[in-house]
Parts: structure tokens; sequence; C-alpha cells
């Protein structure tokens, strides 16, 4: 027996390295892959930050150059922080407006439609993804201009003043933001709500806790996952769009974005424009993070409260 | 070898015994017909086509021809004319800045693979010094000598020994006359309304800083192009003062805005605001401002490193064909400066004097300079600008 083994263990124990190699290389292939054009592109980007700018230099850095911070002091200017201000104010109103649509639509197909259907609800969300961006925004500038459709209602009930459209306002840039950008909040959250085991639900309700409860206590945290993933990534998106601003908001649609584009291309400042792209990746980060925190203490909360009050 | 493609081509779409001639003219009929509603220009196509034909014979000018421009900047029927009658396919890739073009351009260190790159008058000395473009062949371009006189060495490029003008325009005021009912005449009168009651809120600017920063600069009669910081502080604070209060958007096609009432009063160039015109002849007005205005040129160029130079050529000498300058001067609404496109062009042409400046207007007019103008500060000042009318 022992014999037997002993024969057969060197071959199949470097059969089982060669396996174990292979596997590791399959599974970590595609991460180097990522981290190579992921990471390169930001590395390139990190350099050209800390580099003085050179009239006509694009890209790479310029022969003798030294290194220098001058590009991330001149990036808080007054005119970057009063367009990253609204930036921001444009991307929280936009992904708040999304949660607060994007959650009721999710937990209505979820729970009100019959399952056959659920497909073709999720379908009819995408469909309209399936033309082209610029047409859908056009729609959207036709219906909110002056003469527009939805203008004239406006007009009719004397929300807005005779003559006056929505279109190159701030609420239209909130519309084309959330209408962008509602499928990657419904869709997250849709899922969670789907992994939730209607049996909590049921226990909840056989517990003797109203409606509103089972919601608050039982629901909401448990699909806090799909939440949060729907709040980051159409917070992060959103703060970088800077087309549809541009598009619907006219004048009042300028965006971080904008001024890095016209850095990038227009005025040639690549430093500038990286320093820029840089110190907007860092807002993000705390502000997701802080988010995140903020997010977690909301999700307790119902349980901190009734600890409280018991 | 393509020409025999499209052939077979042609024959898969339509029934036996028709030929690419007659094809051409259906397509020149059918295009004739949309064309005459704005263009005017109702040339045979297949004509066209032959002139590329004599041009391509007995040259090799290859399969494709990769042109590097800005949108909706050339007939389609002169596209077609070139690829059926000499051969190359052409493939156009838009930029949306010449900045962001130059970038492209500079990155891949020459073509980019494009075979003929659009470059504005005020980026020409640009392109040549930092070599993105090569030395033309003027033995190809036998057509130059239908280039009017004064549109052949121009300053910034002397003795077209790099680029070939592809056509001029200007910026003007554009404005609904129902609503704005004073005369506009200069950019003192453009300021002045567009503080009025009638025009505040509505108005529309071009979104590229010259032509902001030119609005102070050309109502006093100003050097333009002056780099000067304290001179661009000055006029971004009457900028800010006085007329971003009352902006609405910065457009560079304002015709659709005008259309739908968003805007009543707009800049914009002249080309494209002809549109206008189409579809409601009475209710707008368009001014060639006084006392000053930019003239810029759009031009040619055959970057480093093209594959296709001698396509490249034969295509800018198709251009410079009065035939074939005046159908493209009909559909893009840009004068191209051959000899003989302004007798050319029919008179049922909607608003001919949108296309051909009135007598006196191009003296007027100066061209843009970027060296010298510090770029870097300007499009710093801009974006104060365009971020104090995001704040209003």
């Amino acid at each position: 027996m022992s014999i037997f083994l002993g024969a057969g263990t060197p071959a199949r124990a470097r059969r089982r390295w060669i396996d174990a190699g292979l596997v590791w290389g399959l599974v970590s292939l595609p991460f180097i892959v990522y981290l190579v054009f992921f990471a390169a592109p930001v590395t390139l980007i990190a350099v050209q930050s800390l580099t003085p700018y050179v009239a006509g230099q694009h890209g790479g850095v310029a022969d003798g150059a030294r290194l220098t911070l001058e590009n991330y002091t001149a990036v808080f200017s007054p005119t970057f922080r009063s367009v990253f201000a609204a930036s921001l104010a444009n991307a929280f109103a936009g992904t708040l407006l999304c949660l607060l649509i994007g959650y009721p639509v999710a937990y209505f197909i979820n729970t009100r439609v019959p399952d056959r259907l659920k497909p073709w609800c999720l379908v009819l969300i995408i469909i309209p993804f399936w033309t082209s961006y610029l047409l859908r925004m056009q729609g959207w500038r036709i219906l909110l201009g002056a003469n527009g459709e939805i203008s004239s209602i406006l007009q009719a009930l004397r929300i807005v003043e005779p003559g006056e459209g929505i279109l190159f306002t701030q609420s239209a840039v909130l519309v084309g933001l959330v209408y962008n950008f509602l499928p990657m909040m419904i869709l997250p959250i849709y899922v969670s709500i789907e992994r939730l085991s209607h049996d909590h639900r049921e226990a909840s309700r056989d517990l003797y806790a109203r409606p509103w409860q089972t919601f608050l206590t039982i629901t909401l945290p448990l699909t806090y996952p799909g939440i949060m993933a729907g709040v980051t990534m159409v917070f992060i998106m959103m703060t970088g769009d800077y087309v549809t601003p541009e598009l619907m908001g006219g004048a009042k649609g300028m965006m971080v974005g904008t001024l890095i584009y016209s850095q990038f291309l227009q005025g040639e400042n690549w430093p500038l424009a990286s320093a820029m792209a840089l110190a907007l990746v860092f807002a993000l980060v705390v502000l997701v993070l802080a988010m995140t925190g903020i997010g977690a203490l909301l999700r307790d909360m119902p349980k901190v409260i009734r600890r409280a009050t018991r | 070898m393509s020409n025999k493609t499209t052939d077979n081509e042609i024959r898969i779409l339509a029934s036996e015994g028709w030929t690419r001639r007659n094809f051409m003219k259906i397509a020149a009929m059918a295009g004739g017909v949309a064309a005459l509603s704005i263009n005017g220009v109702a040339l045979a196509a297949s004509s066209l086509a032959d002139k590329a034909k004599a041009l391509g014979d007995g040259a090799n000018l290859g399969d494709v021809l990769f042109i590097y421009s800005w949108a909706d900047y050339a007939n389609p029927d002169v596209l077609d004319a070139f690829s059926g009658g000499a051969g190359p396919r052409i493939q156009i890739a838009t930029f949306d800045s010449v900045e962001a073009a130059i970038a492209k351009l500079q990155i891949a260190g020459g073509s980019a693979g494009y075979d003929i790159v659009v470059v504005g008058d005020a980026y020409v000395e640009q392109v040549i010094a930092r070599e993105l473009v090569q030395k033309l062949d003027h033995s190809k371009i036998p057509n130059l000598k239908n280039l009017r006189d004064q549109f052949r060495n121009l300053p910034f490029d002397p003795d077209n020994q790099y680029t070939v003008l592809k056509n001029f325009g200007t910026i003007g005021i554009l404005y609904n006359n129902k609503i704005i009912t004073e005369e506009i005449k200069n950019w003192d009168d453009f300021f002045r309304v567009a503080a009025s009651k009638a025009a505040s809120g509505r108005v529309c600017l071009l979104n590229d800083q010259p032509s902001v920063f030119g609005l102070v600069f050309w109502r006093e009669g100003k050097d333009y192009n002056t780099g000067d910081e304290k001179k661009l502080r000055e006029a971004t604070d009457i900028l800010i003062k006085d007329l971003v209060p009352h902006v609405k958007a910065f457009d560079a096609r304002p015709v659709q805005g005008l259309l739908s009432g968003d805007y009543v009063i707009a800049q914009g160039y002249q080309g494209s605001c002809r549109h206008i015109f189409a579809q409601d002849a009475e209710n707008y007005t368009w001014v060639y401002p006084e006392p000053q205005c930019v003239v810029w040129s759009d031009h040619y160029a055959v970057p480093t490193g093209a594959k296709n130079v001698d396509a490249a050529h034969a295509f800018i000498n198709f251009m410079l064909d009065p035939d074939v300058a005046a159908a493209e001067t009909g559909h893009i609404g840009y004068d191209t400066g051959v000899e003989g496109v302004i007798e050319k062009l029919p008179d049922d042409v909607i608003r001919k004097d949108l296309i051909v400046f009135p007598e006196g207007v191009l003296d007027r007019l100066i061209y843009q300079k970027v060296e010298g103008s510090n770029p870097t500060l300007r499009i710093d000042l801009f974006n104060e600008i365009k971020a104090a009318a995001a704040r209003q």
C-alpha cells in the first residue's frame, strides 16, 4: 500500500502544483490586466499633475522637469471651488431624487408585479437606453424648451412665466441627470430586494409589526447593500458627467468635468487638468466613505431607537 | 479595387441594366430636391463624378481617404462624387475643438491615421511649427490657380506651402425681430439689447473664448488678439458685469434654441445661422455687426506621416474645381474662395447675402491670432466667465 502511494505521490504532487499554478494564473490574469490598464493611466496622470506646465506639451514629462505642487495650489482657485460646489450640489440632489424614485419603483416591481411580468418591467426600464444618448437628450430639450409641451403645460398652470421654458435651468439639469442615471439606482436595489427572503417580512407581520415597522426595521436595513451600491455609483457618475449638464443647463450647466475638459483640450494645460482630475478623485473617495458611514448609521438607526425606547 | 466593389454594390441595390451613371443621376435628382430647400444647388452629381474620374485616371489613389474635420462640414454629394469617380472611399472623423484635434495629432506624433486634417486659420502657424503637417506638392494641385488671389499666399502660410483654403466665414448677430423690435447694427447695440427686458435671460453666446472676448474688443474697435493680462481681465469684468447676467447658454449652433423660443438673440456663425431662414424667413434678422468682427477660415492640410498622400492631394485639387466648389458652398453655406463660385450659385439660393458678404463687410473683418494672445490665461478667464454665468 505504502509502496503504491510512494510511487504515485511525486507525479501527483507535481500535477497538483501545475494545476494550482494554472488556476492561479487564470484567476489573476484578468486582475493583472485590469491593474495595468487601470493603474498605468492613473499613475501617468499623477506624475503629470506634479510637473510644471510647458506650452505645447501633451502628456509625458518635459526633459529636466522638476517636481512641483503648483498645480494643486492652482486647482483651488475661486472658479474651481464654485464650479466644484455646484457639481456636488447637482450630484447630491440628483442622487437623492434617483433614490426617492428608484427605491419605490424597484420595490413595486418586486412586490406588486406578477412574477412572469417582472422581466418585462426591467426591460422597460432599460429600453430607452438602446437609443442614442444624444437623441434622448435632444428629445428632452424639445419637451423642456420654451415652446415645448412640458413648458406649455407649466405655463398654462402659471408655474412658469408665459414664454419661459424649463430648458437651461437647474431643474433641467436635474431632469437630465435623473433620467440618465435612474436605472443605475433601480437595478442594484431591485437585486437586493429580490434577494430578501419573503419569510423575513412574513415573520415580521406575524409578530404584529405594522407595515411601516416591517419596512423600516426589516426591508430597509436588509436592502442597504443595494441602496449603497446604487447611491455610490449614481453619485460618482453624476459628479463626473458634464455633457448632460451642458446640454440641459446651458450656461447653468458648468460642471467640474467641463473645467477639466477645457484645461486638457483647450488650454492644453495637462498638468493642471491632471491635478484637477486627481483632486476630484480624492474628494469623491472621501465623500463616498462619508456617505457609506452615514448610510450605515441610518441603517442601524431603528435598532438604536428601539433599544433606547425599550 | 474599390471602384469594382462599389459597382457590384450598386448592381445589387438596383435592378439589372443600371449603370453607375444612371444611379448617380437618380441620386442627384433625389439629392437635388432636398438640396433646393436650403442649398439651391442641384448640380448634376454625375458631372462631378466625371471630374473626379478624370483626376483619378492613371493614378492609384488607394482604397480609403481619412479626413479629420468638423461635423457636418462637407457636402455628402461632393464626397460621393469623389469616391465614385476617383476611387477611394471617404471616411470622416469629427472633432469638436481644433485644440483637441491638434492635441490628438501631437500625441500620435503626426497623422493619427488621417490623410487630411481641417485646420483653423489661427492654428495654421502652430501645426506647421510643430511639424504636424507636411509640405504640399503643388504639381498635384493644379487647381490651386482657381483660388482667388486674396486667399492664396496668406500671411500665416506664405505660398500655400502647407495648407489650402477650405472656406471662410464670419460671426454675426441673429435675433428674433418680433420680440426685439429695435434695429441692431453694432456690438454696442448687442450689449444694450441683451440687457433689455425683452432679451435678458434669453441671450446666447458662442462657446469659445475668442468670440466671447471679441465682443468687448470688437465693440471698441480694439485689438482682440491681445495677450495683455490687464486688458483681458478688464474685458472679463465687463462681460461678467454687463452681459453674463443675461446669458442663457453658450452654444455654437443657436438656431434650434432661437426657433424653440429659448433664445431671442444670439451670436452665431453665418453659415449655420442661415439655416433658420429655410424654416422661418420672416421673424429673424441677421446682422453683420459693426465696427469690427472676425474673419475665420478653415484650411486643408496633410498630416505628417499620412498614408494616402496622393488621394489627399487629389481631393484638395478636386475641391478647388469651380463646379465642385459651388456645390460645396451651396451645401455648407460658406464661400470656398474659388474663382467663379459666387456666379455659379443659383439665384434662388436662400439668403445668398449670408454666403457672399455684402460690399464693405470683408474690410472690417480681422483674422484671429493665437500666438501672443495668452491662450492659457484666456481659458482660465473664460472658465471664470462661465462659472459666473452658472451662478446667476
